[in-house]
């Protein structure tokens, strides 16, 4: 024990003296988890809280296309710059040069004449046909001037597909709205009861997933991001530990080691002990972070599960699969830069196949499978189950599994390559 | 107490594919000399000597540590009777003498008071009593070297290993480090250094062994070994090698 504690405190202090690696274990995450969730909750915010900035251009300024500006403000997704006298070109150089202001709508004249007559000749035509006279022709879509959506080719195309979609739906709004008032007189009806018809007996009801989910509160950001890039913190001690294990076998410091009465065990302990209570320190202040700091920045705070045992367990496991990982690069680097240059990019790709960078279910099915061999990805499903879902240990049963039978891969690669760089010796 | 270290047709060879680093390497090496390792780069000297010390294993053959009464020691003995200083500055050089002191000594199984005892000791010897609260990183090379050897004999050890103690330093460094070893076989400590220094060998070493490209070229005293090769000096020796 005595040798344990005596190689714990030598680790401490060299932690201690490595600033660089100090500040990435610490301050550097605390700085990306901050970033990372103020950007995503500004892009939560930019579809919820009406904040896409959209220029309109209504040459019409009929009823009908008043009505449908005020149904686009009134989705709550928009906020509407209004410019007067403005020809599509302008429109278009407009859109084009000012990033802020993505998407441009272009009404054009006669847009709300247009509709009425393409209205009244469907009416036309359904009352024809009621009344079993002969079906006039229906007006050509081709000679209808549409209404355009302008958007900056720096908007990614999911983006302008679902803001297009919400566009084209509050058209169709408009356009109903107004054949139902058609429909209205056509039929002679003397108050405008069709078009006062609300259409919200049948509605969305949107739940989350779980057999015994009481709580339907939906995830914040802070959920999502705080627990996954708390992962990527972690893992990213490989720069400091697996540097200073390559460092101190190059020196010839494990040499002398191997010629006292000592076993290398107390290295290898010592490091994954101190490594691991610093992982779990790592997630303390960051969560304190989330806890504390997040609501000054008017970010959501991360809501802690009711089951803190899953939680302390599921972040042990992450720390000794991030530190067993730092010493298996760290064995298996001759030199440093290839410890700090395999080990940062190694994580990152993990990262990246483990769904901490993006959401694992968007990824193609051939990275999916890859991503599975991530340790990142189980850490990240430990954390899904305590964060997202109702921390139950039966749930985290599996990927527990995983991860203890990758730190018993990792501890085997390890042994395996000190032995045959003789610093464990066979007998 | 020593009596000698039998190196027993040792050979070395790091991979399949890698020639011989050692080959059949056979002699003895005799408790309280000052006992030369030499040769030119590439010889098997640092082979030898981490052989010596356990750090690798041997291919073929075997080092036996001989007591007085011819006892083979065991390994476990063995690891408490030598020192070893290697060639690089293998300590932490972010931490204190101090703290290398407290943690190398540890795992020379000895307590607190005896390595703050040896502390005491070796630290004239380091002249490094106004630096001692300063880390490693900011010492000179002599320094270091200095440091270097004071760790491998911290607790005290019977037999001495050193490789390359004395290069890349200044002149008075190396008288120092060079008087400290003879102090120490004054004391009966056996000294095992590689060189290629030959002058400083001729002068430092009352036994020499010669090596080149892993064999034993010849062993003995250092005048015998002289002798018998009708040479004056081991550089030149060295050199019609």
């Amino acid at each position: 024990m005595k040798k344990l504690g005596i190689s714990i405190y030598k680790e401490v202090l060299l932690l201690l003296n490595d600033k660089m690696g100090l500040s990435m274990m610490f301050f550097l995450p605390i700085l990306l988890v901050i970033i990372i969730t103020v950007v995503q909750n500004s892009a939560v915010k930019i579809v919820n809280e009406n904040n896409i900035s959209l220029y309109v251009v209504d040459l019409d300024q009929s009823v009908l296309s008043k009505q449908l500006i005020k149904d686009v403000k009134e989705s709550g997704m928009f906020s509407i710059i209004k410019l007067k006298q403005n020809s599509f070109s302008d429109l278009k150089i407009k859109v084009h040069n000012q990033s802020e202001v993505p998407f441009g709508l272009y009404i054009p004249k006669e847009f709300g004449n247009q509709t009425t007559q393409f209205n009244k000749q469907k009416i036309d035509n359904l009352m024809a046909e009621l009344n079993g006279t002969l079906i006039s022709k229906e007006l050509s879509a081709e000679k209808q001037n549409n209404i355009k959506l302008l958007f900056n080719p720096i908007v990614q195309k999911n983006f302008y597909e679902s803001i297009s979609q919400v566009i084209n739906t509050l058209i169709i709004k408009t356009q109903t709205k107004q054949f139902m008032s058609e429909l209205n007189s056509a039929l002679g009806l003397k108050s405008d009861v069709l078009s006062q018809i609300k259409w919200n007996e049948l509605k969305l009801d949107v739940q989350i997933s779980g057999q015994n989910n009481h709580n339907n509160e939906i995830p914040n950001v802070s959920q999502h991001n705080v627990p996954a890039w708390s992962i990527f913190a972690m893992f990213f001690m490989v720069v400091s530990v697996a540097s200073n294990f390559v460092r101190e076998r190059n020196n010839g410091s494990f040499d002398r080691l191997l010629t006292m009465p000592s076993s290398f065990a107390y290295v290898l302990a010592s490091k994954i002990i101190l490594f691991c209570l610093i992982s779990m320190l790592q997630i303390g202040v960051i969560f304190s972070v989330s806890q504390f700091l997040f609501p000054y920045l008017s970010l959501p705070v991360l809501n802690f599960p009711q089951r803190l045992d899953t939680l302390f367990f599921a972040v042990f496991l992450c720390g000794l699969s991030a530190v067993n990982y730092s010493l298996l690069i760290g064995t298996f680097s001759k030199t440093t830069e290839q410890a700090n240059g395999f080990g940062a990019l190694s994580v990152i790709i993990f990262a990246v196949l483990g769904g901490i960078w993006v959401p694992f279910y968007i990824l193609p099915d051939y990275f999916k499978f890859i991503g599975k061999f991530s340790p990142l990805y189980w850490c990240m499903e430990n954390f899904y189950v305590i964060f997202l879902k109702n921390a139950e240990w039966k749930e985290m049963f599996f990927p527990i599994l995983v991860l203890l039978l990758m730190n018993i891969s990792f501890i085997l690669l390890i042994t395996f390559k000190l032995v045959r760089l003789g610093y464990i010796k066979k007998r | 107490m020593l009596k000698e270290i039998q190196i027993n047709q040792l050979s070395k060879k790091y991979s399949k594919k890698s020639p011989f680093s050692l080959k059949r390497v056979h002699f003895c090496i005799k408790a309280g000399t000052t006992h030369g390792i030499l040769g030119s780069n590439g010889a098997g000297k640092t082979t030898l000597i981490k052989t010596i010390c356990d750090v690798i294993e041997p291919s073929i053959g075997e080092v036996l540590f001989l007591n007085k009464k011819n006892e083979v020691l065991p390994k476990k003995n063995v690891k408490s009777i030598i020192g070893y200083v290697p060639q690089d500055f293998a300590f932490y050089e972010d931490l204190t003498i101090w703290n290398n002191f407290l943690f190398f000594g540890t795992m020379y199984n000895l307590d607190k008071k005896s390595i703050l005892n040896r502390y005491e000791e070796l630290l004239p010897f380091l002249r490094l009593e106004q630096h001692a609260d300063k880390k490693i990183k900011h010492f000179s090379g002599g320094m270091k070297r200095k440091v270097n050897l004071a760790l491998g004999l911290l607790h005290n050890p019977e037999v001495i290993i050193l490789d390359e103690p004395t290069v890349g330093i200044d002149i008075k460094s190396k008288t120092e480090i060079l008087q400290h070893l003879i102090n120490l076989n004054k004391e009966g400590k056996t000294i095992l250094y590689t060189s290629h220094q030959m002058e400083e060998a001729q002068e430092f070493c009352s036994h020499v062994s010669l090596f080149n490209n892993g064999s034993l070229i010849c062993t003995g005293t250092t005048q015998q070994v002289l002798k018998d090769n009708q040479m004056n000096d081991l550089e030149s020796l060295l050199l019609t090698i």
